[in-house]
């Protein structure tokens, strides 16, 4: 639930609930006062009716105006209590319910006891104590309108400062460099979080940064150490007194060196890739560079007598040449290398879609784990260095294409979807 | 020919004058920026191999000094920085060739020898070695002057084995040169394409040039 939903949801309950209930105690206050009014004016009467009858000995007239009634009754047994009333009569002149308020008091003429009742009509207090409803009706309508129109409008521009840093944050990306853009505030609880978020991200990227150049110069400095060896054995080679069993060691030495150098290269390569160092964009014939890339890998296809079907249709791709080339030449070279004699390999490309299969005798692959670095499966010889998927998905992830690894009647499937 | 090697790793340095020496070359060495520079601008060289990292500078400046100089001198960088970047830059620069580290020395020479091949005026897309004559820019063969039909494959194997004469080539440097990374480890591919030059070769020369080193490399002899 949104903060400001929740937070609304609170504010205009409770709003509601003091506004009724003031409207309550208004209700009730008003009306008190209102009554206690009437009722003096009735006492006044009730005066005026006691000093007639001192002054006369006799009754006045009973009579009745639009809003006032007095009447007389004579009563035998005891004489009536001093009370005050109200009630409601059906008014057959005005069709409606009519409310008065009464007062009953016993008076003596002549020896006689009578019981005096004065009425008021309570219309116009009830009128007042509507009107006073009514109002209070149309402060809640107007004060949830106000809140909506602000909800609506003030808050959510209040509210674009943490907006703005939010959708910066999930489009962080670490590879990119990028320094988050955020959106000064005046408010002193957004400037905090966009301080926070500032010094935390630049941090972050610095330790990235720190990390990914100690990769780089890692694995630039083996590259001097590993040329040395390399030219120190293609010198020793050259003794024409060396022996069968040297030299069978040497290779030795040659084929590990072989395989550090290549291991460095592509560790480079990976860094330089998320090093975001292959900017160049051009456009790029994917088909005719799957047919340049099998004419490369002919005399193993041959060696192996691998059946290639292709189904190419014509693509190109907006993307770094080298890198697409790397991309090709790895799903290609795996699914050669990997493949048994006489095995099958299908290509299949449409502008939507690469996908690469082959069959192998290595059975289905750990698609969570495939392209980890370094992973490989128990079955694999030891003579790939266990980073190229790593680079496959490096790459496939710059250009935001996606892979997936499936195995299905026997084949591995590579699918990239551009 | 005279070669000046510009590089700050003794080690390595006297590696490659050491195999050098095999041919007619007559090396120096630099291993500091000053130096390098004192050398560059006193005397000309047929090749200069330059490494970019060096003590006391860089070695691109060497490069912009040579050209602003109008110097001649083939240039070959050989650096451990094998990227993109550089190499687009040093080759913009005026440099030859570029060869990231680690390298075979046997490659270092190839790529010497086509360089100075270039840089000669004298027609000397030639390359000679007792009978066997390689048009580098025809890219045709001749042995005894009877032309030899070659796949591309074998043609590259022969100059490769020419320019390296009398020197054991492993079948690892062998490999690199022919395929890049793409088959490495892969050593069938080497023996085929050796056994049809070999027979080519003998039936044409009738000799045998092409020495096996117990297996793990192979020597071209001359006569």
């Amino acid at each position: 639930m949104k903060l400001l939903v929740r937070f609304n949801r609170v504010n205009i309950i409770a709003t509601v609930i003091v506004l009724l209930l003031s409207g309550l105690c208004y209700y009730f206050t008003i009306r008190y006062v209102l009554l206690n009014q009437l009722d003096d004016d009735l006492k006044v009467e009730e005066q005026e009716i006691l000093d007639y009858i001192k002054t006369n000995n006799s009754l006045p007239n009973p009579s009745s105006y639009k809003d006032q009634e007095v009447s007389f009754q004579q009563n035998d047994g005891q004489p009536a209590k001093r009370t005050f009333s109200s009630s409601t009569v059906f008014s057959k002149e005005e069709k409606e319910d009519i409310t008065s308020r009464q007062i009953l008091f016993p008076v003596t003429v002549a020896g006689k006891n009578y019981t005096v009742a004065i009425s008021k009509s309570q219309e116009a207090t009830e009128d007042l104590i509507q009107l006073i409803l009514l109002l209070t009706l149309a402060i809640v309508i107007v004060l949830l309108a106000v809140l909506f129109i602000i909800n609506r409008f003030l808050l959510n521009k209040l509210w674009r400062p943490f907006d703005t840093t939010l959708k910066e944050l999930k489009q962080f990306n670490l590879s990119n460099n990028q320094h988050l853009k955020l959106e000064a505030s005046t408010i002193n609880e957004f400037s905090d979080l966009n301080e926070a978020v500032t010094v935390m991200s630049n941090r972050v990227n610095q330790d990235y940064l720190a990390l990914k150049t100690f990769t780089e110069n890692a694995s630039h400095e083996m590259q001097t150490p590993l040329a040395i060896i390399n030219s120190k054995l293609d010198v020793l080679i050259q003794d024409e007194t060396i022996t069968e069993f040297q030299m069978q060691q040497l290779q030795g030495i040659y084929d590990a060196l072989d395989r550090l150098s290549n291991l460095n290269q592509s560790l480079l390569l990976l860094t330089k890739i998320e090093n975001n160092q292959f900017n160049e964009r051009e456009n790029i014939q994917l088909d005719q560079l799957i047919k340049e890339k099998l004419l490369q890998f002919d005399e193993l296809i041959d060696s192996k007598k691998l059946h290639i079907i292709t189904n190419l249709q014509e693509t190109s791709l907006q993307y770094n040449k080298q890198l697409l080339d790397i991309l090709v030449s790895n799903l290609l070279g795996n699914a050669i290398r990997y493949n048994k004699e006489e095995g099958d390999i299908s290509i299949i490309l449409d502008p939507a879609l690469l996908s690469v299969s082959n069959t192998s005798e290595i059975p289905a692959l750990d698609g969570a784990k495939v392209f980890q670095r370094f992973y490989r499966h128990a079955g694999t010889k030891q003579d790939g260095n266990g980073l190229g998927l790593s680079i496959v998905k490096q790459i496939c992830d710059m250009a935001s294409y996606s892979i997936v690894y499936g195995y299905t009647d026997h084949q591995h499937r590579f699918s990239v979807h551009f | 020919m005279k070669i000046l090697i510009i590089e700050d790793e003794k080690a390595l340095s006297e590696s490659i004058v050491t195999y050098l020496k095999g041919e007619d070359y007559i090396c120096e060495t630099a291993s500091a920026f000053n130096t390098a520079l004192e050398k560059t601008e006193s005397y000309d060289y047929d090749c200069i191999l330059l490494d970019i990292t060096l003590p006391g500078g860089s070695g691109m400046e060497i490069l912009k000094n040579l050209k602003a100089n109008n110097k001649m001198d083939g240039v070959l960088i050989i650096s451990a920085k094998n990227s993109l970047d550089d190499r687009v830059a040093g080759l913009k620069s005026g440099a030859d060739d570029y060869l990231s580290k680690p390298f075979h020395l046997s490659e270092l020479s190839a790529r010497i020898a086509a360089i100075i091949r270039r840089k000669n005026f004298e027609g000397s897309n030639m390359v000679k070695c007792s009978g066997i004559h390689i048009d580098t820019q025809a890219r045709s063969v001749f042995v005894n002057s009877n032309p030899l039909e070659l796949t591309k494959k074998e043609y590259e194997l022969l100059l490769y084995f020419v320019t390296n004469k009398g020197r054991v080539i492993s079948k690892n440097a062998i490999a690199e040169h022919l395929w890049g990374d793409d088959m490495a480890g892969n050593y069938d591919f080497i023996y085929t394409h050796i056994k049809n030059l070999r027979k080519k070769l003998s039936a044409a020369a009738g000799m045998d040039h092409i020495r096996s080193v117990y297996g793990m490399g192979y020597k071209f002899t001359g006569a």
